[in-house]
């Protein structure tokens, strides 16, 4: 079923960053390993290694416990990231809850133009395996 | 080591409420301390320590 995307609840080292994100997204892919031979004639594939990112965009906030005080000290550090399609349901098969750990690579410090609404955008690379909860 | 959550925004945890490190296992302590969403909570033993000190 469509749903509007207004309700996204994600976490970053056990900080729930909602109410600051504009925007997030959770991305897994494999390797293709082309297994193709003499006598094939169409390509064939196995996957290889899995691999991910997840990409935020947060308001930016110096103030306590906002979003630079609770994501700078994270740089270069692993940390657990959590994605809820429908953060004020519970979590169940149709609104599953996924956690990975990801190594915070970069973190802008203020990022924009005159007049601009002042955000951050990050894209963190995923580390190790994904789980997902559905209960 | 026990902490008192500080914040709101520490998932599943209310504010004003404490929590054990063994209930942090993974998570950044530290960066949670500097962040202002955590404090270290001073048990009774530790106080008793220190006055012996």
């Amino acid at each position: 079923m469509p749903y509007m995307n207004n309700d996204l609840a994600v976490t970053v080292n056990s900080v729930d960053v909602s109410s600051w994100l504009t925007s997030g997204e959770w991305t897994e892919q494999f390797a293709e390993l082309e297994t193709t031979a003499m006598g094939d004639s169409r390509r064939t594939m196995i996957a290889g290694l899995g691999s991910g990112s997840i990409s935020l965009e947060l308001h930016q906030s110096f103030a306590t416990s906002e979003t630079y005080q609770s994501l700078d000290n994270l740089k270069g550090t692993v940390v657990t990231v959590t994605f809820t399609p429908v953060g004020s349901d519970a979590v169940a098969a149709d609104n599953p809850k996924k956690s990975v750990d990801v190594l915070v690579t970069e973190l802008p410090f203020v990022s924009g133009s005159v007049g601009d609404l002042s955000t951050i955008s990050v894209t963190w690379p995923m580390t190790g395996p994904v789980t997902t909860a559905t209960a | 080591m026990i902490y008192k959550v500080l914040s709101d925004r520490l998932a599943g945890r209310e504010k004003g409420s404490t929590v054990e490190a063994d209930e942090l296992h993974g998570v950044n302590i530290d960066a949670l301390i500097k962040g202002g969403h955590l404090a270290e909570q001073k048990t009774k033993a530790a106080k008793a320590e220190k006055e012996e000190d």
